[in-house]
Order: structure tokens, then sequence, then C-alpha cells
């Protein structure tokens, strides 16, 4: 029965694994790197890769991975289980220590995000009170013998996503994504009719909520998900829409504290082949240009972060990752194991295809 | 033998062929889609809810006359199956204005349903069973679950016999519900006439359209809605109600347990998902090395449903009855497997992406 094919899946897996197991290589110094979440010969890992997808560290994940916190130093990386997630994982990026896990207290799941603070020892990531149906952020430090969860704010709203520590060193910016869950219905969202987006700012000092953006109503539900700074601080953020296709509302938009937020629109067909979906957002290294991925409509489209104008797109199959590439431009990973540069002055190169392997949602430089 | 295992053979030839060939979709996709299932069973639902509101006043008056009280029940139960037809077409009008959720406001965790409902009736407030005032109500005042409560729930039909204020303001609710869902269902069948706009973008799916471009964006949007009926029927319905084990079952939090059309929901679902697949020709347009596919989907389908069929047990004392929860489950197990052959093989056959990230958004 379905079992059998269970077993004959894993059996195949596991003689495929056989044949090729990652090969961990050694860092060349200073050579750039990437982070990401996979699936790979049937496993879920989180993988420290160069430019080539070459696993430099595979760290073990006890389910579907999501994305991380990295430290400013580029030492420490916790790994987040997917929503709704049930692990947390701090792991050096560099040897080979035992990954050491955030405990998380039994009422709350994780949404695969989170964001170290400036000292290198706390984390916060963004959590689902379920029973009260609240957003918040859990506050995580690093103590001698292991990590301990010291409390928690208010996230300002339902469904956190994404959170980023603001250039002050001191303010988290929060997607609430306003759909509210409920881990025993998955990501089933029990709430579209009332949703409610909006980004917060939140003080990492008091938990205070300092400033709360909202959409227009219209628009409630446009859920906002993934976040990245520009060269100017300010926050630009990427949506998928929960209402109907035929509405095809923007989906990029940028905010600058005490300011409304503004949507931006790409050029035809560009927002049409989105289908209503941003799966990640990243800025390049010069701060000047925007990737925002649609695995569903299996395509990336660059902006400028000056004026939010569309400077084009690529098509990529199931593709979600985008990190800054060293040169300019981007990595971006997929889901069926490709990995490859591209930027809007530079068409997709042929991808490094790492057999067997599914990329997951998101890919951080370290 | 259940067809629950797909065929060695058949895994095994479709890991070693090479590039494979993909079938032609039919160019008439969104047509047969419109003619042979979207607006038949738009009709049906928009009839059963029809049917419903011409008998409940005749039973808020006279609740003991005979007869009544069994109209009322047997209109209940064909609206709930129409619309568990209609449940897997999750995209369109169905979604536009939160249809689905004024229709069917489920899962409920938080049981928002229940406080609110009870809320209501303990108010008594006639203003708020206005049309217009029930709409812009709360979602969960306005569908199926709420008017279960009010014509099942606690002692609803003593209640309602006794005549009393109370009883008489929960019927008036009951009726205010099922003119209400008379309204969405007919809102439903106007989206989906031959002269409104998204129907005419299915029927014909042209590069200008702004919604439908392709016929491939149209199967997309069919396989997706199969794969999310499916999950939503086994992960919210079935499996959070068995829970792990007969003792760990949690049958209310089911729908539809007060009035005992659980299993008969369900396997409605099933019906409506494979009228939908079979409409689509979506397996008649495979290639004959990937036929095999489409006898499962069918296969499949109809034993998940032949599961919840058999079991004519109340859900509560189903989930713990060996013999009836062991048929829940197989059906959950089969709902899985089919699950994986729409997502992992019919997809793929018919170039349509449904990818690791794309399927299972974040």
């Amino acid at each position: 029965m379905a079992t059998d094919r269970r077993r004959l899946l894993q059996a195949l897996a596991a003689a495929g694994a056989l044949l090729a197991l990652p090969r961990v290589v050694a860092a060349g110094a200073g050579a750039p790197r990437w982070l990401a979440a996979r699936r790979r010969a049937g496993r879920y890992e989180a993988a420290v890769i160069d430019a080539r997808g070459r696993a430099l560290r595979v760290i073990a994940l006890p389910d579907r991975g999501h994305s991380f916190a990295i430290d400013d130093a580029g030492r420490t990386a916790v790994a987040f289980g997917r929503q709704p997630g049930f692990f947390a994982l701090a792991f050096a990026l560099d040897g080979d220590a035992a990954p050491m896990p955030l405990p998380l207290p039994p009422d709350r799941h994780f949404f695969g995000h989170g964001a170290f603070g400036r000292d290198g020892h706390t984390v916060y990531a963004t959590e689902n009170d379920y029973a009260a149906g609240r957003g918040v952020i859990g506050v995580y430090r690093r103590r001698a013998d292991g990590w301990q969860r010291t409390g928690e704010f208010d996230s300002g709203g339902i469904g956190p996503h994404e959170l980023l520590l603001m250039p002050d060193g001191r303010t988290l910016c929060v997607a609430n994504g306003g759909l509210l869950t409920h881990p025993d219905y998955g990501k089933l969202a029990l709430n579209l009719d009332s949703m409610q987006p909006s980004l917060a700012y939140v003080d990492t000092v008091d938990g205070r909520l300092l400033e709360r953006v909202r959409l227009d109503a219209a628009l409630h539900q446009l859920s906002i998900r993934h976040l990245a700074l520009d060269r100017n601080g300010s926050v630009w953020f990427g949506c998928q829409h929960s209402g109907p296709i035929d509405e095809q509302p923007p989906l990029v938009g940028r905010h600058r504290r005490g300011h409304a937020a503004e949507l931006f629109r790409a050029d035809e067909p560009a927002q049409h082949a989105l289908r209503n979906y941003v799966g990640s957002v990243a800025v390049d290294a010069g701060g000047g240009i925007l990737a925002t991925s649609s695995p569903v409509g299996n395509l990336v489209v660059w902006w400028d972060t000056r004026d939010g104008r569309c400077l084009g797109s690529a098509r990529i199959d199931d593709g979600c990752g985008v990190a800054p590439d060293t040169q300019g431009g981007f990595l971006l990973s997929d889901g069926l194991g490709g990995l490859r540069h591209a930027g809007p002055d530079l068409e997709p190169l042929d991808a490094t295809l790492i057999p067997d392997c599914a990329w997951d949602s998101h890919l951080r430089r370290v | 033998m259940r067809n629950a295992i797909l065929p060695t053979w058949a895994l095994l030839a479709t890991m070693l062929a090479g590039s494979p060939v993909h079938a032609q979709l039919p160019t008439d996709l969104g047509r047969r889609l419109l003619t042979t299932h979207i607006r038949p069973a738009t009709d049906t639902l928009v009839g059963a809810a029809s049917d419903l509101a011409e008998v409940l006043p005749g039973y808020c008056g006279q609740p003991q006359a005979e007869g009544r009280r069994e109209a009322v029940e047997h209109g209940f139960s064909a609206l709930v199956v129409a619309w568990s037809q209609v449940e897997p077409m999750r995209f369109g009008p169905l979604v536009e204005d939160n249809r689905f959720e004024r229709f069917f406001f489920f899962p409920d965790p938080r049981g928002v349903t229940l406080r609110q409902v009870q809320a209501l009736l303990a108010a008594a407030e006639p203003q708020r069973l206005e049309p217009q005032n029930l709409h812009r109500d709360s979602v969960a005042l306005q569908g199926i679950p709420a008017l279960e409560y009010a014509l099942y729930g606690g002692n609803a039909a003593t209640q309602i016999e006794t005549a009393a204020d109370a009883g008489r303001y929960r019927c008036a609710y009951a009726v205010a519900i099922a003119g209400h869902l008379h309204v969405l269902a007919a809102e439903l069948q106007a989206a989906w006439s031959a002269d409104a706009p998204l129907a005419q973008e299915l029927a014909r799916p042209a590069a200008r359209n702004p919604t439908y471009r392709s016929t491939q964006e149209v199967a997309t949007e069919v396989l997706k809605a199969l794969s999310a009926s499916l999950q939503y029927t086994r992960d919210s319905k079935l499996l959070v109600a068995l829970g792990d084990s007969a003792d760990g079952a949690k049958a209310r939090r089911a729908p539809l347990w007060r009035s005992g059309l659980t299993t008969r929901a369900m396997a409605a679902n099933l019906a409506g998902l494979l009228a939908l697949y079979e409409a689509s020709g979506l397996g008649v347009a495979l290639g004959p090395d990937d036929r095999w596919i489409d006898d499962n989907v069918r296969a499949e389908a109809l034993t998940a449903k032949a599961d919840l069929d058999a079991v004519d047990l109340p859900f509560e004392q189903a989930v713990a009855d060996p013999a009836a929860r062991s048929r829940l489950e197989h059906s959950a197990l089969v709902m899985k497997n089919l699950q994986s052959i729409l997502v992992e093989y019919l997809a793929p056959a018919l170039a349509v992406s449904l990818g690791f990230n794309a399927l299972d958004g974040d």
C-alpha cells in the first residue's frame, strides 16, 4: 500500500545517498560563503556553501528548515524550522562543534526567521502564541552552558514572519503577515476575512512598539512577509496576496521611518507572472539593487532601490533563494537544486546543479 | 488489492525515462471545466440553498407539524453535500469577497463560531438578522457551521419546538443564514456564467487577459485546487479529529458532527474533486506511458470515498470504533497517496510546475 511505496522511495533515496554523500570541501581563506536550508537525498539540512554549491559545513536538521539568524561577526548562525517550526539550532559557521538548540516554550512555534542583536549573543525570533492568536518575538541569550529564552515582546500583529535589526542596532523591523494560523492546521490561514498585515518597529530594549505601518484598507489581504535593507537604511518588503487571483496588487514596497509605505508594481508581463507571490527579497552588495523571487511564478524581478523602478526579470524555475553576490549581482537558488549568478546586467548563467537537492526558500551571504 | 500503491514498474519507468515527453493540454480545458462541472455543481448549490430557505419558514411557524423537521434536516444535508462538492474549487469567485469563509468558516480551533453564535442567540436582536447586517457581521455567523448550530446545537430542536421567544429567534436566525447562503450561491453562479469576465478568461485563456493567460495557467489552477482540497479534507477535517489513537481522538474538532454529516461531507469533497479532475480532461490528455497516472487518480479518489461511505456510525463513535476507525485511517492514507500522485507524477507529466518552494509557500 502507500507504506510500501514510501519504503521503496526511501530505499531508492538511500541508494542514491550512498552514491553521492555530501562532499565537504575546505574553504579557501576569505572565500565567499552562503548559507541555505535544503532537502538532500531525503534529508533536511542547513549547508554552508561556496559559490559553486560545494558544502563547507552541513548541519542535519530534524525537519524542514527555512531561514537563519547570522551574527555580525559571521561566526554563529541559527537555523529555524519552517513554519510551524519547532526547532532552532545555533551552530558555528566554521569548525564542527555540535549545534545547540534554542529552547522553545511548549505553547509557541517558530515562523522560520530570526535576527541577532549587535552583541552577538542575543537572538530575536518570530513566534506564534497560537492559543492566544498573537504574534511574539522570542528573545534568546547565549550563556556559558547553552541558550536560554529570557523573554518575549509583542510583535505588534498576527503572524510575524521575517524580522531584521535596523542600522541603529536597537530597533527591530517586523513583517507581521497578518495571517492567523494554528499548528494543528499547518499553514492554513484562519482569518482571511479579517487579516491586517503590518510593518512594526519594536524597541529591543523594552519591547515597546515604536511605529506600526499599515497598507491601504483595500490591501488588507496583502501579507507583508520578507524584508531587506538598502544602502540608505530604507526597509524593502515583499508581499504575498491572499485574495483572489484576478486582483493583482503591487507586491513590493519600501518604508522609511515616519513616512507612509510606498508600493511598486513590476512592468507587465512580470507583474502578472509573479502570481501574487514574493518568496524572498535581498539587496545587492552595493545596496542599490533589490531582487524579489517568486517560486510560484518561476521569476526573479530586479528593482532600483532609488526609485522603485523595475529593472527587468529572469526566469528561474521554482527559484526562491536570493542573496548578494560578492562581485555585484546575486546568487540564486531553486527547488530543483540549481544555483546560479544573475542580476539586472547579467543574464542567468548556467546553473550549478546539486544532484537530489532542493534548495529551500532563503539563501544568506555569510 | 486496492490501488493505493503505485505500480513499481511505472515508478521505475518514470525514473529511468530520459527527457520526458509532456502531454498536450486540452485546449478547451477551461470551457470543459465550466460546462461539465463548475456550472452544474454551482447550480446544484443554488438549488439546495433555495430549497432549504423555502422549507425553513414553514418549520419555524409550526415546528411540530408532521414532516416539517424532517424536511429541514433533509434540506440541510442536501445543502451540505452540494457545498462539499463546490468546496474543492477554491479559486476565482469562491475566494472573492471571502465567500469561502462566509460559506464555511473552518477550521476554527479557537471556537469563534460557537462563541459568536451563542452570543448572537443570547442577545436576540432582530435587526442583526437583516440580510445586509448579517453580511456585514462576522463571517463565522454566516455559514453552514453556524446554521448547523442553530438547527442541531445543544437542545436546538426542543427549543425551537417550544416556540418561546428564544426558539423563535433561533429559527429566524436559521432562516436568515439560509437566505444569505442562497444569495452567496447565486453570486457564485453569476460569476461563473457565460458573460462573466473571469469565466470568459477561463474558457479562452489568452496573452492579453488580465488573469488567465494560457491553458497551462488554467491547468495549474486546477492542480493546485485539487492538491489543496485533498490536504484540507485530510489534514484539517479528518486527521485532527482522528488524533494519534482512539483514546486521543477529538471528534468534535471535525466539522458537522452535530448533524452527523461529517463523513458524508468529506465523501462529497472527494466526489467533487474527482468530478473537477474528470471535467478538466487532464487525465485523458496523458500519453500512453502516463495513462497509469490517470487510472490511479480515479481509483484512489474512489477508494478514499468508499472508505468514508462505509462508515455509518456517528462520527464521535466512529473515531473510537476499531473497524470504523481503520476505514477512516485508510481513507486518510489513500488521500495522501492521491495528493502525491497529483503533485509528483501528474503535474510533471503535464509540464505544470508545482515546485518544492512553490507548492509549500512561506
